[in-house]
């Protein structure tokens, strides 16, 4: 396991004491759980932007113009 | 919440900005998005068919859909894949069916324990907005 150092905003470093207090965990605990959602939802988000990008323009050329026509379209 | 979404709301989130795009988001985020092998094959289907000059098209679409979590697929009807669809989603206890196929959206009204709602209801249900 590695070793991160973040330097925290006095507004952060209380919200993270208090999500701590809340729930019974270390610092660690509660940023490693925190960053392991973080970067689940950052993944997706980078998946749907690439596609976007890649797809979109080739979708219109090819009649399907907005997501209602893919939602007609595709049975 | 666990949610299901058919293989047309999956294929307008990977293609275009807009609510299926947030339907998946917040699905992810907040609630259980549960999904099944049938929806990437018929994705990569349709995608190869639609787009046979982006060969990794399949690929963008795995990346999107692989965050969803896979449940067993249900053989029977074999040659209905969307009633094979909804029946895979009430076997893993999906609250929410989410289509935007006006046939299987005529099949609510009969399904026991498993809304099945288009896109803007869903969105309605899994955002807080609903009444």
């Amino acid at each position: 396991m590695s070793t991160l150092t973040v330097r925290l905003s006095d507004v952060e470093d209380q919200a993270l004491k208090l999500a701590c207090e809340q729930s019974g965990k270390s610092k660690s605990e509660v940023v490693r759980e925190l960053l392991s959602d973080s970067l689940k939802t950052y993944r997706l988000r980078q998946a749907l932007q690439q596609a976007h990008a890649e797809l979109s323009a080739s979708a219109r050329q090819s009649g399907w113009l907005t997501e209602d026509d893919i939602l007609q379209d595709v049975r | 919440m666990k949610v299901f979404l058919d293989t047309n709301v999956w294929l307008s989130a990977t293609v275009f900005a807009g609510l299926c795009e947030a339907i998946v988001l917040e699905s992810h985020q907040r609630h259980r998005l549960l999904t099944t092998r049938l929806v990437q094959q018929e994705a990569h289907a349709v995608l190869r068919r639609k787009f046979p000059h982006i060969s990794h098209a399949p690929a963008l679409f795995d990346a999107v859909w692989s965050q969803a979590e896979c449940v067993a697929d249900v053989d029977e009807p074999a040659k209905d894949n969307d009633a094979r669809l909804v029946r895979a989603a009430q076997s893993a206890g999906a609250a929410v069916f989410v289509t935007g196929d006006r046939r299987v959206l005529s099949w609510g009204l009969e399904s026991v324990g498993m809304q099945i709602l288009s896109p803007r209801q869903a969105w309605l249900l899994l955002s807080g907005q609903a009444q």
